[in-house]
């Protein structure tokens, strides 16, 4: 183990626990290689001279990790100075758009999948020197690469690796399913069954209305799961138009229809609570991305819950599971001097060619699956409470992360069939149309959903 | 009389000042969103291009959402003047009266106003939420207990019906105070010896805030009837918060601006914000004319 | 003073409207006060609880040592009371000479002020910035300070309160022979104190909330400002699981402006002692 010689006095005893609790040996001598490139520690940086970064984030909790991982590069080459500067998410963007072509924007900066289309015909990615990533390794060993969910629309180019995978996960508050009686076998893996047990957790107070809904969920995403879960892909294949007017769409909505007015478990009042309603045991269940599970521990770390798998129409992972999205971590500003370019990169490598940093900071910590498939078999995976749930499901994960516009009209869907039961197939007609107007708008969406791996099992038309 | 040059200069002066700082900071830029108003514009897009008056033809005939938005600005704009102008003023004149705890009174009314409208939001939720919320559970169980018809759950934040009052009310109680100082400031410098008169006139308090206060407040009530239509009409920040970006449930409270922002800077369509931009000021100038020229007729 | 509280004044309508009207105003504000000391468990708790079970120091500790508050302050106060300064003193000059002298294009004049009120904020960000550039002005004060330092309402503001100025309190200054700077330095400016101590709260204010701009124009660590900071926890960022207490953040940031509003009270009251006349 010569990582931590190499990391210096800077290194904090935590992470030198860590370091002592791997007992795999494949997270030893072959560890510091994630990205495909080793990082080799260099004499100097930027000649020893001085050099001063921006590294912009806008969450509290990452920037913790990322101060953690300058200091250590800091140690190294005392000459450089990494300062991690939170910005809030409002302003993030229209700071960004505005200062980097200016050339007064931060050297590294997190970026956003949403945000791909749009930065990618901007150039405000720098695209990955294979001296820091070896695009080869990125495409066989890390995630999502060959479906090109990292790639630039147009013109294919590389800028950022993720952070790790995120997957729909269900979220089950278990004082109340024990105080339901429901026992571990009751754990739903169908929509039948994920209705029935949500019937039995719902509460409701003296006037009859819910306190406690049995089953709570972001509607979007409901959506964009069920959908998929029936093997019907949201965009047609050139992937310029939504295709909204189909049975499976129709049946995703009619789940939600039937659970706020058939079963009564759910209303618009509970559902606008979403993932913080869960966390304030407003609901009894949840479906939410993984990353809840980090939200969760730093704010309601008293409540005691378990993650299961979704339920799907008639519980089978096949044709798919849900949607796969990718957290990416920071990307480099092509407008800094070629100086803090370098230094940045180097930088990055540092983390990035770092197993454990990308394992444990970046995955783990956020409740992410991790991005590379020599660390999914990770003893920590294991015992991850909502990554285990996710490994064996990830190879039935439709990758696309969807357009704001798109987004947005499937919420005012979802909102109106809550408000309002009747008339779906006219609001399905509706929102098609709407949602293609929107779409018309660029030509450069990032709709890459086809390229799921069990495309053979979707419908094709 | 003899002008010396230094006099001329404190007059022309002020036109100078004026003149250079709003050329540079608003003439110019506004005169640049009209020109991208023409294209598909972002500062980041490699294919900006002209689009002649395609942007307004889709705010104008295609866009249902920019209709709504207009409604729902116009909507918020007549009841945060028409409210927020009489409570301030009732509010304003009560203050004055007050013998003892007149900074106290201030102060209280002035509060909602130094909090960051983050939380402000948070805690409304608190207490509008339908369902947990305070006011609805309260007049519930105050109802139940004075033998009353039990009052209902209302959907402050989740139907379309009540979200914009809703926000209005949050506006309200946010940015009273605003024009409570306002009012308070023109009440306070009329000369006490107006009412002292008046009341040794046997004139009654009602008879003086209507025949003393009213007229000699004018302008100042005038100012916060035009300044508050125009910074109405802009609204964003209210909506934005309590409804965390979205202007739900189903738009009922997207406001202009916050189309204008979405457009701009979440979609990256710039030409089109500026589209919208333009017509929103076409709307305040147009409203705000009326109101000068109703001032005006009224002086007459 | 007057401080005979003589019992019928209790039951004025007044009282009763502003009694009331207060509880209102008070309730949420004072709700949002303590529940800077709760833990993110006893946000989400429901029933809320109106009180914390312990006042927990934990947040406002944690945001002003670990947020690199202290450092936002000095920055938001800095550039808040520049820009107050600044635009109470050219509002007022302005406004008096729009309403007291008569020069060419003085109506069109007012009308295009007046009109740039009506420019939705937004717009002028993209503008804003290339200007700022332009002039090679990121990240310094002068970003922030320079695009505040004179605004339409401010001008309206006080020619509406110099409506009913007396003319001949300035004819007679003029005849003594004082200059006209003289007059408006020392004869005008102190009359209208009221007015101008209702500017600066108002624009004390706007300035000390101002979040978009100076993140866009002014985002190094040295440079931010308060709400940059607030804004990092609002609840609309997406996939962060972020410590989530709002209020103590709030809190923080409304303790000068609470000092800013008495000290501006004082100056009010020592303004209307001076206004006995007209």
């Amino acid at each position: 183990m010569k990582i931590h010689l190499n990391r210096g006095a800077g290194m904090l005893a935590s992470v030198l626990t860590a370091f002592m609790l791997l007992s795999s040996p494949a997270f030893s001598d072959e560890g510091m290689q994630a990205t495909g490139v080793k990082y080799v520690k260099k004499d100097q940086v930027n000649n020893g001279e001085p050099i001063k970064l921006e590294y912009w984030e806008w969450s509290g909790q990452r920037a913790e990790y990322q101060r953690k991982w300058a200091e250590a590069y800091m140690a190294q080459y005392p000459n450089v100075e990494i300062d991690v500067v939170l910005q809030p998410w409002p302003s993030y963007w229209p700071a960004l758009i505005t200062n980097v072509p200016a050339g007064k924007g931060p050297a590294l900066y997190h970026m956003h999948a949403s945000k791909m289309s749009e930065f990618c015909d901007g150039n405000l990615m720098a695209p990955i020197p294979s001296s820091v990533a070896d695009p080869q390794h990125l495409n066989e060993h890390w995630i999502g690469f060959s479906e090109g969910a990292m790639a630039c629309p147009k013109s294919g180019s590389i800028h950022t690796v993720p952070m790790g995978a995120m997957m729909p996960l269900l979220f089950i508050n278990k004082n109340m399913w024990d105080t339901a009686g429901l026992s571990d076998s009751d754990i739903p893996s169908t929509w039948t069954e994920l209705r029935a047990v949500a019937t039995k957790l719902t509460q409701r107070d003296s006037r009859g209305r819910i306190t406690v809904a049995g089953l709570s969920f972001d509607g979007q995403e409901w959506i964009q799961n069920a959908v998929y879960q029936q093997g019907r892909y949201l965009f047609d294949a050139t992937g310029t138009k939504a295709q909204v007017q189909n049975p499976e769409y129709k049946a995703a909505l009619q789940f939600i229809s039937d659970v706020v007015h058939e079963d009564k478990i759910l209303d618009q009042e509970v559902a606008e609570e979403r993932h913080e309603g869960f966390a304030a045991k407003k609901s009894a269940m949840y479906i939410g991305f993984s990353w809840l599970a980090g939200y969760l521990s730093a704010n309601a770390a008293d409540m005691n819950w378990i993650a299961s798998a979704l339920p799907t129409p008639d519980g089978s992972n096949e044709p798919a599971y849900g949607n796969i999205r990718f957290a990416v971590e920071a990307v480099v500003n092509p407008f800094a001097s070629e100086a803090e370019q370098a230094v940045a990169w180097d930088f990055w490598h540092f983390n990035y060619a770092n197993d454990l940093t990308v394992l444990e900071d970046m995955a783990l910590f956020n409740g992410f699956l991790p991005p590379v498939d020599t660390l999914v078999d990770a003893p920590q995976v294991g015992e991850n409470a909502v990554v285990s749930v996710l490994a064996p499901v990830g190879q039935y994960g439709v990758i696309n992360d969807l357009p704001n516009v798109i987004r947005e009209e499937q919420l005012e869907l979802v909102t109106a069939v809550i408000l309002d039961p009747s008339d779906l197939d006219g609001k399905l007609a509706a929102s098609e149309k709407k949602q293609n107007v929107l779409l018309s708008k660029r030509d450069d969406w990032n709709i890459i959903e086809r390229n799921y791996g069990h495309n053979d099992k979707m419908i094709q038309d | 009389m003899k002008i010396s040059t230094r006099n001329r200069l404190f007059v022309i002066g002020a036109p100078l000042v004026a003149g250079l700082f709003f050329l540079i900071w608003f003439i110019l830029p506004i005169g640049w969103t009209m020109g991208i108003s023409f294209f598909e514009y972002s500062p980041i897009a490699s294919d900006n291009h002209a689009v002649g008056f395609q942007n307004y033809i889709e705010a104008l005939f295609e866009d249902d959402t920019f209709w709504k938005a207009t409604v729902n600005s116009l909507y918020f704009a007549f009841g945060n003047v028409v409210l927020g102008t009489v409570l301030a003023l009732v509010i304003a004149n009560a203050i004055a009266s007050l013998q003892v705890f007149q900074n106290l009174a201030k102060f209280v009314y002035f509060m909602p106003t130094l909090f960051t409208i983050v939380a402000a939001a948070v805690v409304w939720d608190e207490i509008f939420h339908p369902r947990y919320g305070i006011l609805n559970n309260g007049l519930f169980f105050l109802t139940q207990a004075l033998g009353l018809p039990a009052f209902p759950e209302i959907g402050w934040t989740t139907t379309t019906f009540w979200s914009m009052p809703t926000i209005i009310l949050f506006g309200l109680w946010k940015y009273l105070g605003i024009r409570i100082i306002i009012l308070l400031a023109a009440i306070e410098a009329i000369p006490k010896m107006y009412y002292e008169a008046a009341t040794v006139d046997g004139v009654t308090q009602r008879q003086q805030f209507r025949y003393i206060t009213i007229p000699l407040i004018k302008p100042a009530l005038w100012f916060v009837i035009i300044t508050g239509l125009i910074n109405s009409l802009q609204v964003f920040e209210p909506m934005y918060v309590i409804t965390e970006g979205v202007g739900g449930p189903l738009r009922s409270t997207m406001s202009l601006v916050m189309l204008i922002n979405k457009s701009g800077f979440e979609y990256q369509r710039f030409g089109y914000a500026a589209s919208v931009s333009m017509l929103l000021f076409a709307m305040i100038m147009v409203l705000t004319i009326v109101l000068f020229w109703i001032r005006s007729r009224e002086k007459d | 003073m007057d401080v005979r509280l003589k019992r019928s004044s209790i039951l004025r309508p007044g009282w009763i409207i502003l009694l009331s009207g207060g509880v209102i105003m008070l309730f949420p504000t004072m709700w949002m006060v303590v529940s800077a000391f709760k833990t993110p468990q006893e946000l989400l708790d429901y029933p809320p609880k109106l009180l914390p079970d312990a006042w927990s120091l934990q947040y406002l500790k944690y945001i002003w040592f670990e947020r690199n508050f202290s450092r936002m302050m000095l920055n938001s106060t800095i550039v808040s009371t520049v820009a107050t300064l600044l635009t109470i003193f050219s509002s007022a000059y302005i406004g008096y000479v729009f309403r007291k002298f008569r020069f060419r294009f003085q109506k069109q004049l007012f009308f295009v002020i007046v009109a740039t009120m009506m420019i939705p904020l937004p717009v002028l960000l993209l503008p804003h910035f290339k200007i700022v550039l332009t002039l090679d002005w990121i990240n310094t004060y002068w970003a922030l300070i320079a695009p505040y330092a004179l605004n339409a309402f401010g001008i309206f503001l006080m020619y509406q309160f110099l409506a009913d100025f007396p003319d001949e309190l300035i004819e007679s200054a003029r005849l003594e022979g004082v200059s006209e700077r003289q007059i408006f330095m020392y004869i005008v400016l102190p009359l209208i104190k009221a007015p101008c101590v209702a500017l600066g709260i108002i624009t004390f204010l706007h300035q000390w909330e101002s979040l978009l701009w100076p993140i866009v124009a002014a985002n190094s660590p040295s440079m931010q400002t308060l709400p940059a900071g607030l804004a990092t926890f609002s609840g609309s960022a997406v996939e962060t699981a972020d410590l989530y207490n709002p209020y103590a953040a709030a809190l923080i940031a409304a303790t000068p402006l609470l000092v800013a509003f008495v000290f501006f009270q004082r100056m009010i009251v020592k303004g209307i002692a001076m206004s006995g006349m007209k």
